[in-house]
């Protein structure tokens, strides 16, 4: 039976962890945790703040299951959440940055360097992700994959909207000239 | 003389927009633009990479055990305890109960495996805090391939009513089982380990 | 709780796990509760039972194999047989959060 349960689909473990079943619990989190910690570690740099983003979004959706309209789509509410607890940690941290400073390279003790490369085209892709400043990288991750609109990332980030579109733009540019060159 | 920074008239960033809203409402000067096309396609292949190297390095990273152990720790279990439901006690000094929550785990176990079956939702319809009020009992499953549906929802029936009569003193009416899913066999586990 | 209260749940706890139907024996009483009692034994793991306002609770996992009605009424006797020994009446609550 619990092989059956590891291959249950996200709606099947979203209703019985709502009804309280803890190892149905547990096998959510085994099967989008790492995707999660990965989308964490590019927002926030470190794996020690983004692995406890993870856990704290977690245990939130334990509580909250209940809330999930359709449970196919289990996986994004979890992204959302994970997006709203790594801007609360971004925010954090603004107030001890010099926030006209948007396009200073990423502080060497922040680089997400703990990346498991696979294949060569997406080893280029990774590492010029790495390689933008920042706040360009935040903005470009929270938008492509955590699908949050402009307006959403400027009133988290309390930037103008304008500049969220620039930073965006400047992402943008850096990465397809990236992607390009591999063609 | 055309705008290098345009093609055919559209900046990127319109063109970025443009595919965030699923190219809707369509725009014929984008959708007939080659140069547009082509920049739609590159921008949605970035899109799809920057996934793919998320993907990657996560299916690439080992199962963090100890970590899965702390969030496990971290859940508070009395979150979906629900309502007190009362068994009989020997005197009015005491006050006896088993949880909604509890029941709900007795209903999955009887349906678990059951032709293949997972249990999904249970719900519990009628006042379970008071004894003797009757309840009727929902539960969706989801069944697997090729199984005799009607068979499976009675086995089920049979089964959820034996444990419920087991372990509470519910006045149970009717057991609703809503086949809801079926799923795929699942592949018999590698040999012993 | 005062430390007589506290003493009384650790050997409640003992007894309450000692029974063969009692899988597990949890704190009790819900976040709030939990965290009253975390405040006062922080990591005494082994004082579970609530001793609070004349009331004694219990939440505990029934084992596999045993009925759950039956233990929990095993489990209110045995607490009020030990009750009966220090000299008290209190309250008894036994729940069942889990039965395996």
């Amino acid at each position: 039976m619990d092989q059956a349960l590891s291959e249950a689909s996200d709606a099947v473990l979203a209703a019985r962890i709502s009804d309280g079943d803890d190892r149905a619990f547990e096998v959510l989190a085994r099967r989008h945790s790492p995707l999660m910690r990965a989308y964490a570690a590019r927002l926030l740099g470190s794996t020690v703040e983004s692995d406890d983003v993870v856990q704290e979004a977690f245990v939130l959706a334990w509580q909250k299951m209940g809330d999930v309209a359709d449970g196919g789509s289990v996986k994004s509410w979890l992204m959302r959440i994970v997006t709203n607890k790594a801007i609360d940690r971004i925010r954090v941290r603004k107030q001890h940055v010099d926030i006209d400073d948007w396009d200073a390279p990423t502080p060497a003790d922040r680089s997400p360097d703990h990346v498991v490369e696979v294949a060569m085209q997406l080893d280029a892709l990774s590492s010029a992700l790495n390689r933008l400043p920042e706040l360009q990288r935040q903005c470009w991750i929270m938008k492509e994959v955590g699908g949050s609109s402009y307006h959403d990332m400027a009133d988290a980030l309390e930037l103008p909207v304008s500049t969220v579109r620039g930073q965006l733009a400047r992402a943008r540019q850096s990465l397809v000239t990236e992607m390009e060159a591999w063609r | 003389m055309t705008d290098p920074d345009t093609l055919d008239g559209h900046t990127i960033e319109e063109l970025s927009d443009y595919l965030d809203a699923g190219r809707e409402p369509r725009d014929e000067s984008i959708e007939n633009s080659p140069g547009c096309q082509i920049a739609l396609e590159s921008l949605a292949r970035l899109r799809a990479s920057t996934w793919a190297v998320l993907e990657a390095e996560a299916q690439a990273t080992p199962a963090d055990d100890a970590w899965l152990g702390r969030v496990m720790a971290g859940i508070a279990r009395e979150a979906h305890a629900g309502r007190d439901i009362p068994i009989a006690a020997p005197d009015e000094r005491v006050t006896l109960a088993v949880t909604e929550g509890s029941v709900r785990g007795l209903v999955r176990a009887a349906g678990d495996g059951v032709g293949g079956a997972l249990v999904g939702s249970c719900t519990l319809l009628g006042d379970v805090t008071v004894a003797g009020e009757p309840v009727d009992v929902q539960v969706t499953v989801s069944v697997a391939f090729g199984e005799n549906l009607r068979e499976v929802a009675q086995q089920i029936r049979e089964r959820i009513a034996a444990t419920l009569a087991l372990h509470t003193e519910l006045e149970v009416r009717d057991i609703h089982v809503t086949v809801s899913d079926v799923h795929p066999v699942a592949k018999p586990a590698g040999g012993g380990v | 709780m005062t430390n007589d209260e506290l003493e009384l749940s650790r050997q409640l706890t003992s007894l309450v796990r000692s029974l063969p139907g009692v899988h597990d024996v949890y704190t009790t009483g819900g976040l709030v509760a939990a965290a009253t009692m975390a405040v006062t034994n922080l990591f005494d793991d082994e004082a579970r039972v609530a001793v609070e306002g004349g009331r004694v609770s219990a939440s505990i996992a029934v084992a596999a194999g045993f009925s759950a009605p039956d233990t929990l009424r095993a489990t209110s006797a045995a607490i009020a047989a030990h009750l009966a020994t220090a000299g008290r009446t209190d309250e008894i609550a036994v729940t069942a959060s889990r039965i395996e």
